[in-house]
């Protein structure tokens, strides 16, 4: 998905090396899933 | 001179570039008044045929928008050579979205296409209050008053603005006619409306039948 | 609670068999109410109680009482309270209460290749702010509007979707949401809020290979968008269709449906089947919609039952045709008349619900009387 303001996990992490494989674990789900939120509220504002 | 046929042809193919070039040139070809009376009742014509390829299912209602958009360029392009005097009108008509609705594609639809049916159009927008429309009917004494809605509420507020128009002593001298989804005989019975219709094309022939 | 429970359990699979495409008990009733209805029928104002989402859940409970359904029949899907704090040019509260939908410009024509290039960021950038009033200002003003909007929103459909699941629960609704994800169409996705009707319309005509670039760059959108965290084979995703009908056949077949059915099938490769909201008159496409995957769930708005059945009741899963319109100016027995003649065409072999054409928005739009002795009616007499 090509854009400035979304990014999946990787290219997260890609930005953010010092996330350590122990922190991903409890970091990941979470800002993802706001990730993943402010993508269906942008969308919703648009149907 | 262009060629009125070939100009009515393209009009009703919604042949944009070729309409646009016919009037290009002739207004470049310094044509009198007659002249451009005679267009822009070709142009009319090409409408008509855009009508009746709607009501035949070829043309459907995007198809409609874009000719009242064609229309309207079209009318843009003739303006230096048209005189208003040469313009005439068989009639004039008030349209409006009634109070409480804020829908207005199918009203646009049918003021474009009752302008290039040769009347003056008194396009009071969205959200009208009856007293608006009544105020409109005593400054331009119209022959007729369209109302549209798409919302069920649009229904008392056209029996308001009828009863409105009554009490003003003006209901008389014009016909009504309403139009969108709710629109029924029984909508229009309760109403006091003269005629209805949810078809843009069927509306423009009714109007044209009452000033004929 | 164990009484729900199981009328629960049993609702649920008069749905699972339709998507398992056996034979269910009996047809099963999806009864579809606004919540303006509800808040109508409850004796409510409409300009107060959209603002209380807590008073909602009274207000649902009446509607559920008195109207029969097999799945949750109350939905609230706009509520103003992060319109009004974004200043929304597109959904704006009409005197009576109402959310309309005016006619808005989003994208504008010259911005059709900032949206093909990365529809996404487009929309951030230069659709919100035609569309949202406060947001069309400066950047720190905007990340308040912002943060304000989306806490509005969370906590609102967060609220009502605490209260669906009182509801389930209270009511023995089945577990099946048809309305687990949502998305559009490309084409309608670039019509509804972004073009608008009128220059999509206009677009068509003018300059097709844009709008032929532009919903082939908003598919994957769609897609993503329609996905729910949790896919499952026995919910949907709802995709209300729009404007196919206002279109020739030629564009139609050249800017709506290919991106359409992509949509559709990238769903299904990503779990989720459709269920379709097919507006108006469909009659002209019904080749088309025979193509979509398997199980598709579709409620027809008008058209000819029989022919639908005809060539899409053994793949798909069919709903509607029942007019609203009748519920109000209808006898009673008329409308169970009407029932009776639909289920009799539609029934036959399963993979068919029963639903109005619409969902029921407003008090005024259907005799109460004749609502509850139709659903009823169907409850009671529709055994296979």
């Amino acid at each position: 998905m090509n854009s400035k303001y979304y990014k999946s996990w990787e290219e997260y992490k890609a930005e953010n090396p010092e996330i350590t494989e122990k922190q991903e674990k409890v970091m990941a789900p979470k800002i993802q899933t706001y990730e993943e939120m402010m993508f269906g509220f942008i969308m919703f504002l648009c149907v | 001179m262009l060629d009125l046929n070939a100009l009515t042809q393209a009009v009703g193919d919604l042949d944009e570039s070729a309409v646009v070039e016919m009037l290009e040139a002739f207004v470049a070809s310094n044509p009198s008044g007659e002249e451009a009376y005679s267009v822009v009742g070709a142009c009319q014509q090409g409408m008509a045929i855009v009508g009746e390829l709607f009501e035949n299912n070829e043309y459907f209602v995007g198809d409609l928008i874009f000719a009242g958009e064609l229309l309207t360029k079209s009318i843009d392009i003739l303006r230096p050579v048209i005189s208003g005097a040469d313009s005439k009108k068989i009639g004039s008509i008030v349209v409006g979205t009634v109070e409480g609705d804020l829908h207005d594609i199918g009203k646009n639809i049918f003021a474009s296409m009752v302008e290039a049916a040769g009347f003056e159009v008194y396009d009071l927008g969205i959200d009208v209050t009856p007293s608006a429309f009544v105020d409109k009917v005593k400054e331009v004494k119209p022959q007729i008053v369209g109302m549209s809605g798409v919302l069920t509420l649009a229904i008392d507020s056209m029996k308001a603005t009828v009863d409105a128009l009554k009490e003003a002593g003006v209901r008389d001298n014009i016909k009504i006619i309403i139009g969108g989804n709710p629109v029924t005989e029984d909508a229009c019975k309760q109403i006091g409306a003269d005629a209805f219709t949810t078809n843009a094309a069927e509306g423009v022939k009714k109007c044209q039948g009452w000033v004929n | 609670m164990t009484e729900m429970l199981a009328l629960s359990q049993e609702r649920t699979q008069l749905f699972h068999d339709l998507i398992d495409n056996k034979i269910p008990k009996r047809v099963p009733v999806n009864a579809m109410f606004a919540h303006e209805f509800a808040i109508q029928y409850a004796g409510q104002d409409l300009t107060e109680a959209q603002w209380d989402v807590n008073g909602l859940e009274p207000i649902f409970n009446k509607t559920c009482q008195d109207f029969y359904s097999d799945l949750l029949p109350v939905s609230a899907f706009r509520l103003p309270s992060f319109y009004k704090i974004l200043g929304s040019r597109n959904f704006v509260m009409g005197s009576s209460g109402f959310l309309q939908h005016p006619e808005v410009e989003g994208l504008a024509i010259e911005d059709y290749d900032a949206f093909i290039a990365s529809p996404f960021d487009c929309i951030v950038e230069k659709v919100l702010p035609k569309l949202y009033s406060k947001l069309d200002t400066d950047s720190a003003t905007k990340a308040m509007v912002m943060a304000k909007a989306f806490k509005a929103f969370n906590d609102d459909m967060g609220n009502v979707g605490r209260i669906y699941g009182n509801l389930i629960q209270n009511f023995g609704y089945g577990f099946v949401n048809l309305f687990s994800g949502f998305c559009e169409a490309p084409f309608d996705f670039l019509s509804d809020q972004l073009r608008g009707f009128k220059n999509i319309s206009i677009d068509v005509r003018r300059v097709p290979d844009k709008v032929e670039a532009a919903v082939e760059a908003v598919t994957p959108w769609m897609i993503k968008m329609g996905t729910p965290p949790d896919p499952s084979p026995y919910n949907a995703t709802f995709i209300p269709l729009h404007m196919a009908p206002y279109l020739r056949g030629k564009d139609f077949n050249r800017l709506y449906w290919p991106t359409f059915k992509r949509t559709v099938e990238g769903l299904k490769a990503n779990g989720m089947r459709s269920f379709l909201f097919v507006e108006h008159d469909w009659m002209r496409y019904l080749d088309y919609l025979a193509e979509l995957p398997e199980g598709t769930v579709m409620m027809f708005e008008y058209g000819d039952p029989k022919l639908v059945k005809e060539k899409l009741g053994k793949k798909h899963i069919i709903g509607g045709f029942y007019p609203v319109s009748l519920l109000k100016t209808g006898t009673k027995e008329q409308c169970i008349d009407k029932a009776k003649e639909l289920i009799d065409i539609l029934a036959p072999g399963g993979r068919y619900f029963f639903s109005f054409d619409k969902v029921i928005i407003t008090l005024d739009s259907a005799n109460v009387e004749n609502t509850k002795a139709v659903l009823d009616y169907v409850a009671e007499n529709a055994n296979y």
